[in-house]
């Protein structure tokens, strides 16, 4: 037993509900832990707990005992407890205190006071074992997001804890990055035998490889097998989704697992079909060319967009969707091409053109900054000059609860809300939205899906550029593949998240002509 | 075992005994290196020989005035130097040193705001840290080492030091927030002239012009102060006076949602859990 | 070469150029720094500072001549009158224009020498050692607030980011630019920032990051007293010739206090280092080399020898050149020396070029 909690409860200082309530668990040592539950539930508060840093360095009200590796987390200090249990956190560029990689991993050495010779021999060890060694005399701000995440956990293990704890370390990440990470932390677990536990939403990877699942939700923790996560989670991958809604037993884990289990039952499924784009595109853009010294960023991009439709703009990494995005609204030069609304050409100020294309970048809540709610939509509307009441647009983005309440205070879930309501609240026509699903839990991705299918009722239009196919599959109308800043497919969403299709989604792989769980009946 | 939290309302950095001393003393020296030539302005000379030491000497007590700034740094930032503080000091550096670079009209700066604003809110060592720091920083950006760092390092230490001590002074009087914005302005402006004239002083000694304006040992307090006032004028002022209008502007407009968002999160800053305070069940 | 090594140079070359007031040496001075500026490693990414500074001092020894012109009026020689305005007198008698003096103007010239050696020298420096090397050089006693420093510095390209996107996220939602809208764009990046730094906190204390132990308290004691050890003593030294012995051992017992002082803390410190950049014998060399030239300089013109002090005030003369003096001023060049004997060793420490890609200097382009 490496970790054990008991009558676990805590409150922050400001809190006014407690995070965590009697939570009772225990880790095994070499287990591999996945908590799961909506964000803002308390499972990095949980993780806070197991290496002290709940209590002692936020304060707060606790009660309870959390013993890691013989240790008393709440009383043995801190810089003590790192030895036993290390942490990686979620935003790889808030955790570097150096420069380079290698003055970064050597960080937590110099503060235990190693001796040198032994950080050169750790260090190379570390740094292999993470496979960062090739970057080990590079600049952290020149690497990417999964590069940073790998050297923040070889700047933990270098410490030889016998338990990592992981705290959604890829959800800043794209899947390329995160897929780096999590395969780090399997084979740590796997050849290494280190205890991991990670709060994560990316079941669908993890599920399989999970001994044990704890579900934290509403600072309540219920230990569970994997299987049982599965059936009893709110928010499961659409395999468990499916599985769920045809009563599977045992419940899959994974596409390959779930197909075994579904060859002989009769399944087909009901489609209501889409209905087909009418009238003159809303937005049209021609041929856009965007040139970055060398390379084209855009080669030649077309695109058409009719109101009703949410597109899903699909690609890899630096495949042009952001630059896309920055040249329909004008923050892009463009080499050449042209954006109309209607027929017209768009103008060309940034400020006249978001009044119709609004842009919601990554990460918007950075730039919100007043004191409640409210005022944030009204200094938007008042910038666009609308007359419009505050009090409708709360209403419209289903905000009112929180209207009273400063941004900042609230979770990074609702924080990201609040940041997509400010950025659109003068009620633009045409959204295009950013990676709005980075490191969102399932309830905020219900929540965007439904506030794109309001806004393409009403007839208004969308462009979502994400890596979520999954979630894309609730919204999207159409999706549009970039690939090297040219156009690879533009297709209707049913064809495009078919199994035949380019971005297949699980449930397609699995029955054929349906993308949803709930489309698929039993014949 | 429950416990609360106990918020501390003074500065995370509580330094008794040596320390104490060190900062007062240290910060005298400082001051004293800094206005050598009024101090020393009474220190005989032959009236045909000064132009042989108001080079040498000055770089001597440029060297002391360094020497005192280490001190002061390396003694504030042993003991009591707090996770929180130290971050909370490299961010505000970092945002101080980039701000800098944000040129307004007229050579205002956002610069001193993070440092005054910086200051007021983390009470006085924490803001002597923050404006000696990020001058250090910014001069690593810009590669401005030089004899004249200390100098400016002193001199935005001093305001974020006296800004804290603003609020210590605003505190006693239980001044509401309004008028401790306006506080804030009214000190943002005067520190402006106030930086202008300090910062030029180093320099002063090594200048040769007339009579009216050269610093020249033997010449007496009230003459030294005149022909600074004379150099003063004729180098800075009026360009000291166009950027402090324009600070005060700015400071006017970003004063009062700059302060409550950092009074907000210093509420933040002082959490501390005392696992050994009020054991009893809560 | 080491960046100690290098702090002695510029420590020389200040020392140097402002103890000397002979024109002629100075120009040899100024040769020298120019020479070791173009041989000497250019390592740093603040390269912009080399040519600022000696844009800088350019124009201050332009300026020394300008004002001098405008408000010259020592000296006996006077070469000509300039014509100017009567300022009232609560602005403290001062006087522009008027006759304008030879020994003036040469005054002028030979500080704004001293002062463009010195900045250029700097600029050097700067030039050629990274921060993070003068960074990681800091005694023990400063190892946390270089550490302040150094997260500052890694904090840098992000600040600068989040600026950037934070105007561009108000130009989004329709924010005209201008003075009246800064608190969208400083208040949210503050606000940011320090949320970051609650982070950065908890990440270092999970690292198991540990306040720095206050050296014990003599040795405390001891660096406390030397400021006010030196201070007295510069100014014997330069003001009342009768008590040099006194200033001297003043220093010397200051000198000695703050060893101490460093040494004890250099115990106390719980920190180790992974880099450890070595003095090799030849830096060591270099240091000593370099700080007995200081005192050599120093010495040289306490006694009034080797011509070392000009005085245009004493009669225009023209200036003498001894072998001595001119040997001083020309070993200022040793840098230069080194670069050209051991070229390797002058990139001692530095990361590969390819490895350090343009970094801090990408602040200047945050304009509104």
């Amino acid at each position: 037993m490496i970790a054990t909690a008991s009558g676990l409860s805590y409150t922050y200082p400001a809190g006014d509900a407690p995070a965590l309530r009697d939570a009772s668990f225990h880790l095994e040592a070499g287990s591999f832990t996945l908590l799961a539950g909506p964000s803002a539930g308390g499972k990095s508060t949980l993780l806070r707990a197991l290496n002290g840093l709940v209590p002692q360095f936020h304060g707060g009200r606790y009660a309870g005992t959390v013993t890691v590796a013989g240790l008393d987390a709440a009383r043995t200090p801190a810089r003590q407890i790192a030895l036993a249990a290390g942490m990686v956190f979620q935003e790889p560029e808030a955790q570097a205190v150096a420069d380079t990689v290698e003055d970064e991993v050597a960080f937590g050495m110099e503060q235990h006071g190693i001796a040198p010779a032994e950080m050169h021999r750790r260090m190379d060890e570390v740094l292999a074992r993470v496979g960062v060694e090739h970057l080990r005399r590079r600049r952290l701000s020149t690497l990417s997001g999964g590069e940073r995440q790998r050297v923040a956990i070889a700047a933990v293990l270098v410490l030889q804890p016998s338990l990592l704890l992981l705290d959604e370390p890829t959800s800043q990440l794209d899947p390329d990055g995160a897929a780096a990470v999590l395969a780090a932390v399997e084979s740590l677990h796997r050849d290494r035998g280190l205890t991991i536990a990670i709060a994560e939403h990316r079941l669908e990877r993890l599920l399989p490889l999970a001994g044990g699942v704890l579900e934290v939700e509403a600072g309540r923790v219920t230990a569970m097998s994997p299987r049982e996560a599965g059936s009893r989670l709110r928010a499961v991958p659409p395999v468990c989704d499916l599985a769920r809604r045809l009563g599977l037993d045992p419940m899959p884990l994974s596409v390959p697992e779930a197909a075994g289990l579904l060859r002989g039952h009769g399944l087909s499924c009901e489609v209501a079909p889409d209905p087909a784009p009418a009238g003159p595109p809303i937005l049209r853009a021609e041929g856009l060319r965007v040139v970055y010294g060398e390379l084209a960023a855009l080669d030649g991009v077309s695109l058409s967009l009719h109101a009703g439709e949410v597109v899903a703009l699909v690609g890899p990494n630096g495949s042009g969707k952001t630059t896309l995005f920055r040249a329909l609204v004008g923050l892009q030069k463009l080499e050449s091409g042209r954006v109309c609304h209607f027929d017209d050409e768009a103008p060309a100020a940034v400020q006249q053109r978001t009044a119709f294309t609004g842009l919601v970048p990554q990460d918007p809540a950075v730039a919100l900054y007043h004191d409640t709610l409210r005022a944030e939509l009204a200094d938007t509307l008042r910038r666009r000059g609308h007359r419009a009441g505050v009090s409708t647009t709360l209403a419209r983005w289903g905000l009112d609860p929180l209207a009273g309440r400063n941004p900042r205070d609230l979770s990074v879930g609702q924080q990201q809300r609040v940041a997509i309501a400010a950025m659109l609240a003068h009620e633009p026509p045409v959204w295009l939205l950013d990676e709005p699903t980075r490191g969102a839990d399932g309830e905020a991705k219900a929540w965007l899906a439904a506030r794109l299918r309001e806004h393409a009722a009403r007839g208004g239009a969308a462009i979502v550029s994400t890596h979520d196919i999954e979630s894309a599959a609730r919204y999207a109308t159409r999706v549009v593949g970039l690939r090297e800043g040219r156009v690879a497919f533009d297709l209707p969403a049913r064809e495009a998240f078919s199994a035949a299709g380019p971005v297949p989604t699980q449930v397609a792989r699995l029955v054929p002509g349906a993308i949803l769980p709930e489309e698929v009946v039993r014949r | 075992m429950t416990a609360r939290v106990s918020s501390a309302r003074a500065t995370p950095l509580r330094l008794p005994g040596i320390s104490d001393v060190a900062f007062v003393l240290l910060n005298v020296m400082g001051v004293a290196a800094y206005l050598h030539p009024f101090i020393f302005a009474r220190a005989g000379n032959s009236d045909r020989d000064w132009f042989s030491h108001n080079a040498d000497g000055p770089l001597v007590f440029a060297g002391i005035a360094a020497l005192c700034m280490v001190l002061i740094v390396g003694e504030l930032t042993s003991g009591g130097l707090n996770s929180k503080s130290l971050s909370v000091l490299g961010v505000l550096s970092a945002l101080a040193a980039v701000l800098r670079t944000v040129t307004l009209p007229a050579g205002a700066n956002l610069y001193f705001f993070v440092v005054i604003l910086g200051g007021y809110t983390f009470g006085p060592r924490l803001g002597f840290l923050l404006g000696a720091l990020s001058f250090f920083l910014s001069a690593v950006v810009t590669g401005g080492f030089g004899p004249w760092l200390p100098f400016q390092m002193f001199a935005a230490a001093w305001m974020g030091l006296s800004a804290g001590g603003l609020r210590a002074l605003l505190g006693g009087m239980r001044a509401p927030f309004r008028a401790q914005v306006g506080a804030v302005v009214a000190f943002g402006a005067a520190w402006g002239l106030l930086y202008g004239a300090i910062t030029n002083l180093w320099f002063w000694p090594f200048w040769v012009g007339g009579e009216d304006i050269t610093y020249q040992p033997g010449i007496g307090v009230a003459e030294a102060l005149r022909r600074y006032w004379n150099f003063y004028l004729v180098t800075s002022l009026g360009w000291d006076l166009a950027s402090t209008a324009c600070n005060t502007v700015i400071l006017a407009i970003l004063g009062a949602p700059l302060l409550r968002a950092l009074l907000r999160f210093q509420q933040r800053f002082t959490w501390e859990w005392g696992p050994d305070r009020d054991p009893g069940p809560g | 070469m080491h960046p100690l090594a290098w702090l002695a140079w510029v420590t020389l070359v200040m020392v140097v150029s402002l103890t000397a007031t002979n024109p002629l040496y100075l120009v040899v001075v100024l040769l020298a720094v120019v020479l070791v500026g173009v041989l000497a490693p250019r390592t740093s990414t603040a390269v912009a500072g080399v040519r600022t500074l000696a844009m800088a001092g350019t124009a201050l020894f332009l300026m020394s001549l300008a004002v001098a012109v405008l408000n010259g009026g020592y000296g006996e020689h006077v070469l000509f009158a300039m014509p100017g305005p009567d300022f009232p007198g609560w602005m403290g008698g001062l006087r522009l224009g008027g006759p304008v003096a030879a020994e003036s103007l040469v005054a002028a010239g030979v500080r704004g020498l001293s002062i463009s050696c010195v900045l250029l020298a700097f600029g050097v420096f700067n030039g050629a050692v990274s921060p993070y090397r003068v960074l990681r050089t800091a005694p023990a006693a400063l190892f946390h607030a270089g550490l302040i420093v150094t997260v500052g510095l890694t904090l840098l390209p992000s600040s600068i980011e989040d600026i950037r996107r934070i105007r561009e996220m108000q130009a989004l939602r329709g924010g005209a630019t201008g003075v009246r809208n800064l608190p969208g764009l400083v208040v949210p990046a503050v606000i940011g920032g320090l949320e970051r730094s609650m982070k950065l906190a908890e990440a270092m204390e999970a690292r198991g990051y540990a306040s720095a132990a206050r050296p014990p308290a003599p040795a405390r004691l001891a660096a406390l007293s030397s400021a006010p050890l030196l201070l007295p003593s510069g100014w014997a030294w330069f003001y009342y010739d009768s008590a040099r012995w006194l200033a001297v051992a003043g220093a010397v017992a200051a000198a000695g206090a703050l060893l101490w002082w460093a040494t004890a803390a250099a115990k106390t410190s719980h920190v180790t280092r992974f880099r450890r950049e070595p003095l090799t014998p030849i830096d060591r060399a270099a240091i000593g080399g370099s700080l007995a030239l200081a005192a050599a300089a120093f010495a040289l013109r306490s006694l009034g020898a080797a011509g070392l002090a000009y005085n245009p005030f004493a009669g225009l003369a023209w200036p003498e050149f001894e072998p001595a003096g001119a040997l001083l001023a020309l070993a200022v060049a040793w840098p230069a020396a080194h670069a050209v004997l051991l070229p390797g060793a002058a990139r001692h420490g530095e990361l590969p070029a390819s490895a350090a890609p343009e970094g801090t200097n990408v602040v200047a382009e945050v304009h509104p």
